[in-house]
């Protein structure tokens, strides 16, 4: 790297630090029983996560006793009179160190989350590495680092406990591993990865499947002279199914402790009503004839044409409405894949963003319950970022191109700082219409509580409230500006082509 | 590990040399395997219209007054008259084999012409063999495959016309055109989405003509195409002149689909008529749903790549247009007010005709398999994917065509009455009257030979039963109190008849009556006008 991209990574680096850390969700007199909206536990899907870590710190056990339930509702499980997390562990686990760290230094919830927001910059550096490796420059590859971070649902999730930011992770740093070259140690560690995703999030299982693949299919060495096919395959690939198989143990090891079947997830015993206020359920003489009869699985080709529609174009959670500059993300692959040295890492790339699109959109709920944008397409989000810098690369010169991607840039930046500055909580449609007190479904929501001066950074509300004019929404107007800055100015440091 | 690749070298030549029969082989078993799941399920005779359909087809060689002539005017006759090969056999006509057969045949027979359309395309076995499997493994395809419905059969003679408009497009022989015209001309006495692939490839043939050779060409080659293709028109038009003093009937009548979907918009329940776009979304959104999204979407990617590629020769892609005359003619149909679909959510709270959606299918299997041929670096990616989407579509039963059978409008429960009805006149002589506009499904839910039953089609009985019912009818199934059912329109104007008659049971689609003990002796129980004609 020379002096001239090492400055730029440099302040890049220090900018987004700061960028994150002025993200950061909470207030100084937070208490965990506070779960309104902006606050870091205003979901029951960082709830659940963080009851379990606290389980296992002061209880030594998996099962949440009922004040862990209730906080976790309605992401919580029954089997009998055990409660337990309805979600894998592998994102509690990976916050246990970090709540202890946090308890010697007297904010345990801060520095549990921080586990992933340290995740976040480590994926922001992954996008940068993978987009490298496609052949981008320095410059390129952190313009396709920051977009990822501060263009899309990415920056909201950076500051949530829950399993977006580590299942990309896992999913860069396999993609980086199947790409490289062949190892033992490399071998092992993509198995360990697998066993890891199968921890944080069971669909990692699908998502991993193309990396998976593509790294098998490296071992084999295939040499054709008719009518002699000669096939060698290279063994030391079947110690990926040691990692493998150590992932699967944890789980059977944490299914014994909760479920007490090593191969019941929590998932396939559902949510308990339990702490429902005014449960109402269907007649359960009909509910036991209608399951005799109908065939219930998680994914179902026939919400496919919600499920896109949901996910890609929908103002509630379309991938294209909230990070605009996906599109040239897309046409970055397109680029890639025309190119014959990124022509399999970009089929690898489109492979994984086919496979979650095409299983989310089969999911029940595209939605991903009350969220800010597509939160499940946070990991293809990272992977369409990769070849973002290619792309700008070839037509930086052209001024249709610019006017377009930075006016697309700063619709999705200007939407990401709003949603992880306020909240989350956004309602599906078919639910916000059923609410007595209307909620917006769109970032609608999030403007409301910006105008209501209302801000969910524990930077602002610890150390920026009450002085001068800065209220809520000047922060959120400067947070945007300087991330948006920080795109402009990467993007012209991109050489163009002919350069 | 080295193999010796000369073993399986051949066995690869020994099953290209046979693929047809292979293919054969594998989508009949295929096509037997379902029919036998459905068919235990009772669920090859859910649609309403399978069962009408076996009784227009037992009419014609059983009846009061069998022969031709009991095709009617509503539905086109090839189906029927294929019917008349079996249907005389009672257990053919009611497990509903003798239509289902036809759609079974079908499908194999549009498997195979898929598979050798794409060879004709320059296709490669693998993407052969994925357009296949995407015909052959659509749920919606697999369940009407089973049935006595039209679609499969329309669907085989679509596709071996737009095989062999293909093979004269590419090579200009005169055999392929005569037969391309021979398969449309079939499609025409199928369903009405025929009549509209002719006129759309005459349009194509005159193009080509004039290409060619000119005006003169163009003028030769299409009245040559036409004169046969349009045959099957002609005579349904004369038929309609000479049984209904009317050519047109079959779309004015009382009973046409025209005068059925005025019924449905003077209820406010057509919502696609006069307006495209929602005609347009509810055609799309039968493709997807009888398609699954994925497929649908894979299919769109498919023929922009028949299109744009250039590849693919000028006529190649010329002639493929014959492959979409079925979405162009079910958005005319739909915005016309000629057809009805209900789509849950976009015109309608249930489904209702969404089948119609996979008109398309050989269409969106050709274009798949074309697509993974083309894009051969994607084939692990598309195939992945293809094959995760249809096992999950079958493992969730996604199959709307069986809904749609299952819902309001497709499906009338009329067990009750005919039962009844069976127990009546299964130990009892006399005839029943009832019309078949409004109760044909209790014809064959009753399993009573068709010749107890007076119905419009039976000449002089229906004449004579419609003003004198106690002469010729023991039983009368008639909804009382509803105009728009035939027997009841004649027979209570004529109070002194219905005293004559006592209600045996009320039901849900109508009401069973049973004539007093004391008139039986004035009733006639053996047919009367066996001279008819």
């Amino acid at each position: 790297m020379n002096k001239k991209n090492l400055i730029l990574s440099t302040q890049c680096a220090i900018v987004i630090g700061l960028l994150l850390a002025g993200s950061l969700r909470g207030w100084p007199d937070l208490t965990t029983q506070d779960m309104s909206p902006g606050s870091p536990f205003e979901s029951s899907n960082n709830n659940s996560r963080y009851a379990l870590v606290q389980a296992m710190v002061h209880d030594r056990t998996f099962i949440l006793d009922t004040e862990k339930a209730r906080f976790s509702s309605p992401d919580v499980s029954k089997l009998g009179d055990r409660y337990f997390s309805i979600f894998t562990p592998g994102v509690s686990f990976l916050g246990l160190p970090f709540y202890l760290a946090g308890r010697f230094l007297g904010n345990p919830q801060l520095v549990t989350y921080l586990s992933v927001t340290l995740l976040a910059l480590v994926n922001f550096f992954l996008v940068v590495l993978l987009a490298r490796r496609l052949g981008a420059t320095v410059p390129a590859s952190l313009l396709s680092g920051s977009l990822f971070l501060f263009g899309s649902n990415a920056l909201s999730y950076a500051t949530t406990f829950t399993q977006h930011h580590p299942s990309t992770t896992v999913i860069l740093l396999s993609l980086l591993i199947s790409g490289a070259r062949l190892s033992l140690w490399r071998d092992l560690l993509f198995g360990l990865l697998f066993g890891i995703g199968l921890l944080l999030d069971i669909p990692n299982v699908f998502f991993l499947a193309p990396p998976a693949v593509y790294l098998m299919y490296r071992h084999f060495e295939f040499n054709y002279r008719n009518p002699l096919l000669s096939v060698r395959f290279n063994p030391r690939f079947l110690v990926t199914f040691l990692g493998i198989a150590a992932g699967i143990l944890v789980l059977i090891w944490y299914n014994l402790g909760t479920t007490g079947s090593p191969f019941l997830l929590a998932q396939f015993v559902g949510t308990t009503d339990d702490f429902v206020f005014n449960p109402v359920g269907p007649d359960p003489t009909t509910l036991v004839q209608e399951e005799s009869q109908i065939v219930r699985l998680p994914l179902n080709t026939r919400k496919q044409l919600n499920g896109f529609y949901t996910l890609l174009v929908s103002n509630e959670r379309g991938w294209f409405y909230y990070s605009s500059f996906i599109v040239f993300g897309l046409w970055g692959l397109y680029e890639a894949y025309r190119r014959q040295q990124s022509r399999n890492s970009a089929l690898l790339y489109i492979s994984l963003i086919s496979v979650m699109l095409v299983i989310y959109s089969m999911f029940g709920d595209p939605w991903g319950g009350w969220s800010f944008g597509p939160r499940y397409l946070i990991p293809a989000t990272a992977v369409a970022c990769i070849p973002i810098g290619l792309i700008v690369t070839r037509f930086r010169k052209n001024l249709a191109f610019t006017i377009l991607f930075w006016a697309a840039a700063l619709w999705s930046i200007f939407l990401s700082s709003l949603g992880a500055l306020t909240t989350n909580l956004i309602p599906p449609k078919k639910e916000a219409s059923g609410l007595s007190v209307y909620i917006p479904y769109t970032p609608l929501r999030n403007v409301e509580m910006m105008n209501q001066g209302r801000t969910s950074s524990l930077f602002y509300n610890t150390f920026l409230v009450g002085i001068g004019t800065l209220d809520s929404r000047r922060y959120i107007s400067i947070y945007a500006f300087v991330a948006f800055s920080l795109i402009i100015l990467l993007y012209l440091s991109v050489k163009p082509l002919s350069e | 590990m080295t193999i010796n690749t000369a073993p399986l070298q051949n066995l690869a030549l020994l099953a290209r040399k046979h693929e047809v029969f292979l293919v054969s082989f594998f989508l009949a078993a295929l096509s037997a395997a379902t029919f036998l799941i459905y068919y235990s399920q009772g669920l090859t005779l859910a649609y309403n219209d399978a069962r009408s359909h076996l009784d227009i087809g037992r009419r014609i060689v059983e009846g009061l007054k069998p022969g031709f002539a009991q095709i009617g005017s509503v539905w086109l006759p090839l189906p029927h008259f294929l019917m008349t090969f079996t249907i005389w056999n009672d257990f053919m006509w009611h497990s509903g084999l003798a239509g289902s057969i036809q759609s079974m045949v079908s499908f194999v027979a549009t498997g195979i012409l898929i598979y050798l359309f794409l060879r004709r395309l320059g296709v490669g076995t693998a993407g052969r063999l994925a357009g296949l499997g995407v015909f052959a493994f659509n749920t919606n395809v697999l369940y009407l495959q089973t049935t006595a419905m039209t679609e499969l059969l329309l669907l085989a003679t679509m596709t071996a016309g737009s095989y062999k408009f293909l093979a004269w497009y590419q090579e200009q022989k005169l055999p392929d055109l005569i037969l391309s015209a021979f398969w449309f001309m079939l499609a025409t006495l199928i369903r009405y989405d025929g009549w509209f692939l002719v006129i759309t490839a005459t349009l194509l043939v005159a193009w080509r003509g004039w290409k060619k050779g000119g005006w003169q060409v163009a003028e030769g080659m299409t009245l040559m195409f036409s004169s046969l293709g349009f045959l099957g028109i002609a005579l349904w038009l004369l038929w309609n002149q000479l049984i209904f003093n009317n050519f047109l009937y079959f779309a004015i009548s009382p009973y046409s689909a025209y005068a059925q979907q005025q019924a449905l918009l003077s209820q406010g329940n057509l919502a696609t008529k006069g307006q495209l776009l929602v005609s347009f979304l509810s055609y799309l959104s039968s493709l997807v749903f009888s398609h699954t999204m994925v497929v649908f979407l894979l299919g769109i990617a498919g023929a922009a790549v028949l299109w744009l590629d250039k590849k693919n020769s000028l006529h190649t892609r010329i002639a493929a247009l014959c492959l979409l005359a079925p979405f162009v003619f079910n958005i005319i149909s739909l915005y016309l007010g000629q057809s009805a679909m209900f789509i849950p959510g976009l015109s309608g709270g249930f489904w209702f005709n969404v089948r119609y959606g996979i008109m398309l299918a050989p269409s969106v299997a050709i274009f798949i398999g074309l697509l993974i041929d083309r894009l051969k670096n994607f084939r692990p990616v598309i195939g992945g994917i293809l094959i995760f989407v249809m096992v999950f579509s079958h493992l969730n039963q996604d199959t709307v065509a069986l809904e749609d059978a299952r819902s309001n409008l497709s499906y009338f429960n009329v067990s009750s009455l005919s039962d009844t009805l069976n127990q009546r006149a299964s130990q009892n002589e006399g005839f029943i009257l009832l019309s078949t506009a409004s109760h044909e499904t209790v014809i064959f839910g009753s399993s009573l030979p068709m010749k107890r039953f007076i119905t419009e089609g039976t000449g002089l009985y229906w004449q004579t039963a419609i003003v004198a019912p106690h002469r010729l009818a023991r039983w009368i199934v008639m909804q009382t109190d509803f105009t728009g059912d035939l027997v009841w329109k004649s027979v209570s104007s004529r109070p002194e008849v219905l005293v004559k008659y006592y209600i045996v049971g009320r039901f849900p689609t109508g009401d069973l009556y049973e004539i007093k003990p004391e008139y039986l002796p004035q009733l006639s129980t053996t047919p009367i006008y066996s001279g008819q004609k």
